[in-house]
């Protein structure tokens, strides 16, 4: 049987960061994930590249780890970000005195804060509300969550690692004296329940985590707080729009790749909802009122989807709404803390904070283990990351452009000889054969909502009307699998309108009957839907069954 | 300028309306926004569900009494649907389908439908005449049409379906556009020397079939392609849909359209109707995007717009309403009321749609216009995905309401 040296529970940012950082420093990794990489609070946030500036009043620690790793970001996951720039903007609800506050705490945490002229910021982004008495400029960002996991745990399998999504973590194994040995894993795609071993057992799972952690008989108090989101068929700004005041609801606009994202809400929920978030009404409404706010353009723009997440703060004091709680990071050792020697949990922090937490768990890892390697994480880029820019004249097809952004030097990797592997599968996201045959055969997706991660696919306007066909066409032919690739199909399509019942009117009612005129009407899809658990997708099953 | 009779909307509810009055002699306008839902038709026109050993009157009897075909009458159904038929047959559309009970076509993903009236070139089957053996021909890189998906599903029904690639020298150039290779472009480079090579290709591989499945991408403008190919084959052949656009809906909505044209219609493209004058519970005109101050007037107006898709009907957080007049809409409840978050169940905002009475005449501030009527998706009262009447309540709602008005002269 195969010891390793660590295995990481959680295929989110953090269990992806973990693992590259164990990886890189020499370790044998193997990383279990329950359902995909960034099923959890990892793909369901703003993807903000925060420059700490919405902390800095608040607290300032938090504020001056963000901006550490924003500058860190950049340079090594350059790939996975846009350097956007950011906006906080004071309207005439809003104290204008804050302002003078909000600069100087920024400058104390060593964020690059600066005053501008209303009109300067109008002609810097045109969509910003024209009516704001007050504007300061500060280095926030897009980050593509998606990408940066992924590229993550591509990177860790290049080092080594062996990454097994859909693989969940029943139990903890221990041995005579109660060290935990090695860990219990249903894997959902053929049912079996391996065993697998290994000195450090490190839970990167985030809310799911803790719940885990009870089954080795160690409790972290966690704080499960629902943030809500809309996400907009359009990119209506260029850059970051945030609210010049105390950190509230539905102050954040975030420009990503093709559109654009107003959060987030904050609401307390128990932890047995953090499985199916659902979203209501009232936070429809207030998202999208608020988000007028910031860009009035919005009251005309499509609404793609909305969808909520879950933050994993570490419970500290009783406040109701969450907001007052520390994105810190939390590293515990259940050898000292609880007496269960084996078992490391990394926790709370954020997107932002990643790399910096995995390399305080890899720190407190390689320590037990005596590996004296350092980390390298903050100066080696990310593969994909590590290459030119693209040259680009006027015969580069677009979606070559395209696939460039999303995967960086790995454009080597993804065919483009032939008209048939630059033909677009998705069109509002320009995604070619090319590109989706890599994403099925080199970032291992193995379903449609894996493949949507990937490379975009169905994140359009059209939410995966034309191309999610297509696609399902194509990974039936990789996998032989025409019957699961319907079903797979059919459940994608459900996964959609989760996320657009809640916004569907105007034009996005239109879209809704389209797509329900060809799959059922044409098509007769629903013959292929099946009773699916709203609580996580359903794997393709990779068996050939013709 | 003056008509008998304006119809709004030139999709299939619209032109079927137009051509029954057109015949009969009247002067009519269309004034369409352009392309319709035809424009992804499986080639079929479905009328209802039915059960094993139902009949449609059976079928039609179990709608609720807001349904299009309450409103008309189960008595008038029958005579109507034999109607449509002969009406597509005089544009020059041949169609196959029993006037008492459904036969199977099969979908893009290799699903039975039930259908009532298809085109005569695509698949329709008993059950009991389902083939043996089939051969399924995909085109080579073309990503709209998945002949595994076909074949797997009806391996699952005992046949024995195999698969084919083919490939298409003459469609190379359309690959030049990443976004280019779709059924209608192919359809219209497919000329009679690429067809005779395609036929040659498939029948070397398809000795041993009983029946050849192709993607209908043949023959857009007229049908000569299609039986061209059909023709060339040396085993019997059929078409399924492929994803959209549909070639074969596309092509009935141009012969309906020439139908229409040659009857003596005017047929105005790609305007919008955006208003119109209403006095003593009659319309009187109506204006257009594209024509200013003219005001088309008319006898009788027939409302052929369409359901959501096709801006026929609008919705907003609070209401759903129909943007040309405001006419009154049946619809319950609020938002969270008018989705289901099961996508594949019933889904309530389906079945929203314009208030009409039995001779489908509509209402404004809960009064009836007397010359104006509602046809087509607009109507309230269907589910049609559900229950599977998309293409008969379109179809027959258009030519109910031109036999009231021809009834009325």
């Amino acid at each position: 049987m195969k010891q390793y040296d660590v295995i990481i529970i959680g295929g989110g940012i953090t269990g992806a960061g973990c693992a590259r950082d164990c990886a890189m420093r020499g370790l044998s990794v193997l990383l279990l994930e329950k359902a995909d990489l960034t099923n959890g609070a990892t793909g369901r946030n703003h993807g903000l590249l925060h420059s700490g500036a919405r902390y800095a009043v608040t607290d300032s620690e938090a504020a001056a780890e963000c901006i550490r790793e924003n500058r860190t970001l950049r340079k090594v996951a350059a790939h996975c970000v846009e350097e956007t720039e950011g906006l906080l903007i004071t309207l005439p609800e809003d104290d204008l005195a804050y302002q003078a506050k909000f600069i100087e705490s920024c400058q104390k945490a060593g964020i690059d804060a600066k005053a501008i002229d209303p009109k300067e910021a109008i002609r810097m982004e045109p969509a910003v509300n024209p009516d704001l008495i007050g504007a300061v400029m500060v280095p926030d960002g897009a980050v593509d969550p998606f990408r940066l996991t992924i590229y993550n745990a591509y990177d860790a399998r290049l080092h080594g690692a062996e990454i097994l999504t859909y693989h969940e973590v029943t139990d903890f194994l221990k041995d005579d004296s109660g060290r935990v040995v090695g860990v219990r894993a249903h894997n959902h795609i053929d049912g079996s329940d391996p065993e697998f071993h290994a000195t450090i057992t490190l839970i990167a799972g985030g809310i799911w985590g803790t719940v885990l952690a009870q089954k080795a008989g160690v409790n972290v108090g966690m704080f499960p707080a629902k943030g809500a989101l809309l996400i907009f068929g359009h990119r209506v700004n260029n850059m970051v729009i945030n609210r010049c005041r105390k950190p509230a609801d539905a102050d954040i606009l975030v420009p990503g790749d093709t559109i654009c994202l107003i959060g987030t809400t904050s609401t307390r929920i128990p932890i047995e909802e953090c499985d199916d978030i659902r979203i209501t009404p009232d936070e429809v409404d207030l998202l999208w009122r608020e988000g007028v706010k910031l860009a009035p353009s919005l009251a005309e723009t499509h609404i793609l989807r909305a969808y909520g997440g879950v933050r994993p703060l570490v419970a500290a004091d009783n406040d109701p709404t969450g907001r007052s709680i520390s994105r810190g990071i939390v590293c515990l050792d259940h050898e000292v803390r609880d007496g269960v020697p084996g078992l490391v949990t990394i926790t709370g922090g954020k997107l932002m904070t990643y790399r910096l937490m995995a390399e305080i768990a890899t720190d407190m890892i390689c320590k037990k283990l005596g590996n004296t390697k350092t980390c390298e994480t903050a100066t080696t880029p990310l593969t994909g990351s590590d290459g030119p820019a693209l040259k680009t004249d006027s015969h580069t097809r677009s979606s070559v452009k395209a696939a460039w952004g999303r995967h960086g030097s790995h454009i080597k990797d993804i065919r483009s000889e032939s008209t048939y592997e630059t033909s677009l599968v998705c069109e509002c996201e320009e995604v070619s054969v090319g590109e989706v045959k890599f994403g099925i055969e080199q970032l291992e997706a193995k379903n449609l909502v894996n493949l949507r991660r990937r490379t975009r696919l169905g994140m359009g306007t059209c939410q995966g009307e034309v191309c999610a066909c297509r696609a399902a066409g194509l990974i039936a032919k990789s996998n032989a699998c025409a019957e699961s690739a319907k079903k797979d199909l059919a459940s994608f399509l459900q996964e959609r309108w989760k996320g657009m019942f809640p916004v569907t009117w105007g034009t996005t009612v239109r879209e809704a009957q389209y797509t329900s005129m060809i799959y059922q009407g044409l098509c007769g899809l629903d013959q292929w839907a099946v009773e699916t658990s709203t609580t996580r997708e359903n794997p393709v099953l990779s068996k050939k069954e013709l | 300028m003056k008509y008998d009779d304006i119809i709004i909307g030139g999709g299939l509810s619209g032109l079927l309306c137009a051509i029954s009055l057109a015949e009969k002699g009247r002067k009519c306008l269309i004034i369409s926004q352009g392309q319709s839902t035809l424009n992804f038709s499986s080639g079929s026109l479905e009328f209802i569900n039915t059960r094993e050993g139902e009949s449609f009157e059976q079928a039609v009897a179990q709608l609720p009494a807001g349904h299009p075909y309450q409103k008309i009458g189960a008595d008038r159904l029958t005579a109507l649907r034999a109607s449509v038929a002969q009406l597509l047959g005089r544009a020059g559309i041949d169609t196959v389908g029993d006037k008492e009970r459904n036969h199977w076509r099969i979908t893009p993903f290799g699903a039975l439908k039930q259908t009532w009236l298809s085109l005569e070139e695509m698949t329709h089957f008993q059950k009991e005449e389902l083939p043996r053996r089939v051969l399924v021909v995909d085109i080579t890189g073309f990503l709209d049409f998945n002949a595994t998906f076909i074949a797997s599903s009806l391996g699952k029904m005992g046949i024995k379906a195999d698969t084919c690639e083919v490939y298409v020298q003459e469609t190379e150039r359309l690959r030049e556009n990443d976004s280019e290779f779709r059924s209608a472009n192919i359809a219209h480079v497919l000329d009679g020397y690429a067809i005779d090579r395609l036929a040659c290709a498939i029948n070397e591989k398809a000795a041993d079939a009983d029946l050849i499945l192709l993607p209908a991408v043949f023959g857009i403008e007229k049908d000569e392609p299609a039986r061209r190919i059909l023709r060339m084959l040396k085993k019997p052949a059929a078409f399924i849909p492929t994803m959209s656009p549909s070639v074969p809906g596309i092509r009935l909505q141009r012969l309906l359209k020439q139908r229409f044209i040659a009857l003596g219609g005017l047929f105005i493209n790609a305007d919008t109707v955006f208003s119109a004058d209403v006095a003593d519970g009659r319309i009187a005109s109506v204006h257009t995007l594209n024509h200013g101050t003219t005001r088309f007037e008319a006898d009788n107006f027939i409302f052929a717009c369409g359901s959501f898709f096709s801006n026929g009907l609008k919705a907003t957080k609070d209401k759903i309403y129909e943007p040309i007049l405001g006419l009154d809409v049946d619809f319950e409840g609020s938002h969270g009321d008018w989705f289901n978050p099961d996508v594949y169940a019933e889904q309530p905002y389906m079945s929203f749609g314009v208030h009409t009475d039995n001779k489908l005449r509509v209402s404004l501030a809960g009064k009836t216009l007397e010359n104006a009527y509602a046809v087509g998706q607009l109507l309230s009262g269907a589910s049609p995905i559900k229950s599977g009447c998309t293409g008969g309540v379109s179809a027959i709602s258009g030519v109910y309401a031109a036999e009231i008005i021809l009834n009325q002269q």
